[in-house]
């Protein structure tokens, strides 16, 4: 996938850089972002986003530069966005705010509310359309936000911890859909839920101090794991010995 | 987000009927009391006033629609459209209502000048649009850029503030940048001044365009320079055909329609329902007062400036009554003001106006009845003294009261008849 970082850094205002100096494609299907709390992962997505700029290099996505205000609305209508932090606009009710994101995306009124009850049927949230968006509960909000970072029919979608609050049986729904999506966008997750890590992902990119210190195949990166680790904790296992391996 | 969803979720829909109801409330209070009946353009400048309730009500709902994409931290979910198109799309619903506020008030004061020739102002129509959205697009990045407990109440009072209390501090031109102090426009010979008209549009423009660019670029300290730069220079646009004005926001009106001679009488189209009357009534009392020896102009110009071009100014109502009519050609014969006197020394001609009136009245053919009210019972019952001498004496009588009118120091002549001593005393 053509998400490009070229010699990226940025920082939150008088701090230190996040990032630094990154150069990175982020590749084509399924791509999962592991790394400890603070490496880097929510700032590079919201990066890939355009939500934030970095304050020197560029980040485009097929030769569309956001930080050029005349590809901003088309770069950001072909990525989609799902923020760490879901938040409802106040009296919107479940499908209005799904149509709403889509509206924000460029699509028409009609279109939007016609998508919105589509988006919400793939996060299972359908049933739910009419409560007043502010009543759900935390993982209703994270599957909300996944509808509304999906609704618009992106080709990319960037997705920040989508699985924390979530319970096991929506963990699989999770799961399920990333599956669904497999093949018709291509995406970025950031998480710390790393069960299944290889029936969902294609790639693995491990960032820490803002830097990838890997980025390849989840099947190699498993493979980090020694061949005897139990499957749900083969991931875990992989970043342990990948990270003392690195050291 | 569909309409239904917007509407319902908008405060401005909410706020719509409560504004109808004060405007028409507060429209059938006074404010219609000092309009001039059946002219559009002073029941066009009393509806703009009402923009001391719409443009409040304007900023609030703005601002409420701003504190929803902050609260929802729009920005951050990465939108393809503008923030300016958002805010558009949010503040739609505060247009129209601003909208329907502008129609209320215009509907609410239209009773005054219904079945009059002409519309309301479009102008003002325009104007008063104009200043309710802009305050609606200040409200808006009022809301976007402070908390919600903070950004309501001073929208909503720095609006009222700037709306309702402008026309209360000098300088006094201030208050037409606010649009709203167009009231007392206007008696039928006037319109009001171009200046107090283009002024509010301009400052307007300068508020929403500091508004677009604190929406555009939010926090961002090019846009906050260049929000008070639009304001500045809004600011200056707008008073610059204002900084020397008064008061008074009028000037005189052109558009008579003249008629007839001996004399020629112009009124305004919205006298002409009642034209007949008055040029019926003006041209007896004509003839009357030629008969008891005056000469006037040939030319009566429903007109407060017709005393400059050698006529009588006429300042008829559009529907004057027979009395009304005639005691307007008085005075219309009389001084129009005193000389300009000093004010340590009294002006003994101010007495000699009352029964000059009277006279001038009775002359017409009016009668001391009906002259009741507008003159006192003494300077009825002295005119009517004079009017039974011979024509002669009347008018050296009528010629040396006109003389103590118009000089400071000149007493009111007397008569060798008691009632004239009394005044003279």
């Amino acid at each position: 996938m053509p998400i490009r970082f070229e010699h990226c850094t940025f920082g939150y205002s008088n701090r230190r850089d996040v990032i630094t100096d990154l150069a990175l494609e982020l590749p084509e299907g399924c791509t999962v972002l592991l790394g400890p709390n603070g490496a880097g992962k929510s700032t590079l997505l919201s990066l890939a986003a355009s939500v934030r700029h970095p304050k020197a290099g560029r980040v485009s996505y097929r030769h569309l530069d956001p930080a050029r205000g005349r590809k901003l609305a088309d770069y950001r209508r072909r990525v989609g966005w799902m923020p760490q932090d879901i938040t409802t606009v106040p009296g919107l009710k479940v499908r209005e705010q799904a149509a709403y994101a889509a509206w924000l995306k460029g699509i028409s009124r009609r279109e939007a509310w016609d998508r919105s009850l589509g988006a919400l049927r793939m996060v299972r949230l359908s049933d739910l359309a009419d409560r007043p968006a502010r009543t759900l509960s935390g993982g209703q909000l994270r599957r909300l936000g996944i509808a509304q970072a999906l609704v618009h029919g992106c080709e990319v979608v960037l997705m920040d911890e989508p699985t924390a609050g979530l319970d096991p049986v929506q963990r699989a729904g999770f799961r399920e859909l990333m599956a669904e999506l497999n093949g018709t966008v291509h995406c970025v997750v950031s998480t710390h839920q790393t069960e299944d890590l290889d029936a969902v992902y294609d790639s693995t990119i491990v960032l820490e101090g803002g830097q990838v210190r890997y980025q390849g195949s989840t099947a190699d990166f498993l493979a980090y794991a020694g061949q005897h680790t139990a499957p749900e904790r083969r991931a875990e296992a992989a970043y342990l010995q990948f990270v003392a391996r690195e050291a | 987000m569909p309409w239904f969803t917007q509407l319902r979720t908008s405060l401005a829909a909410w706020l719509s009927l409560p504004l109808i109801c004060g405007i028409v409330l507060y429209a059938q209070g006074d404010l219609v009391q000092w309009a001039t009946t059946g002219y559009w353009e002073s029941a066009s400048g009393k509806a703009a006033y009402l923009l001391f309730m719409i443009a409040p009500a304007a900023a609030l709902a703005g601002a409420w629609e701003g504190g929803r994409i902050r609260r929802a931290r729009v920005a951050g979910w990465a939108p393809a459209r503008s923030q300016l198109r958002i805010a558009t799309a949010h503040l739609l619903p505060v247009f129209a209502m601003v909208a329907v506020g502008v129609t209320a008030a215009f509907a609410a004061t239209a009773s005054t000048a219904l079945g009059a020739p002409g519309f309301p102002d479009p102008w003002m129509i325009l104007l008063c649009l104009a200043v309710g959205c802009s305050h609606a697009v200040l409200g808006y990045a009022a809301g976007l850029l402070l908390p919600v407990p903070v950004s309501l109440p001073l929208c909503l009072a720095v609006s009222y503030v700037w709306t309702a209390y402008t026309g209360t501090v000098e300088p006094l031109w201030l208050r037409y940048l606010t649009g709203m102090y167009l009231d007392d426009c206007c008696a039928l010979d006037q319109v009001p001044k171009t200046g107090v008209l283009v002024s509010p549009v301009v400052m307007a423009l300068g508020l929403a365009t500091a508004g677009g660019l604190l929406i555009a670029a939010r926090r961002r300290l090019p846009a906050a320079l260049g929000a008070v730069v639009a304001v500045a220079v809004g600011f200056a646009l707008a008073a610059w055909p204002v900084h020397h004005l008064g008061a008074d926001p009028t000037r005189a009106r052109t558009g008579t329609q003249c008629a007839g001679t001996g004399p020629q009488i112009c009124l305004w189209p919205e006298q002409q329902r009642a034209a007949d009357r008055i040029r019926l009534t003006v041209r007896t009392g004509y003839a009357r007062l030629a008969a008891a020896g005056l000469h006037l102009p040939d030319i009566v110009k429903a007109s407060d400036d017709a005393r400059q071009h050698g006529a009588l100014t006429l300042l008829a109502s559009t529907s004057p009554t027979t009395q009304e009519i005639t005691d307007d050609l008085s005075q219309a014969i009389l001084p129009a003001g005193p000389p300009a006197c000093s004010e340590d020394t009294p002006y003994p001609g101010n007495a000699a106006y009352g029964p000059l009136q009277a006279w001038l009245d009775l002359a017409q053919g009016g009668t001391g009845r009906l002259l009741a009210g507008e003159v006192t019972a003494t300077d009825i019952q002295l005119a009517e003294h004079v009017r039974a001498l011979p024509r002669d004496e009347q008018l050296s009588w009528f010629a040396a009261d006109m003389n103590s009118l118009t000089h400071c120091d000149t007493p009111m002549a007397m008569l060798p008849a008691a009632p004239g001593k009394e005044r003279a005393r």
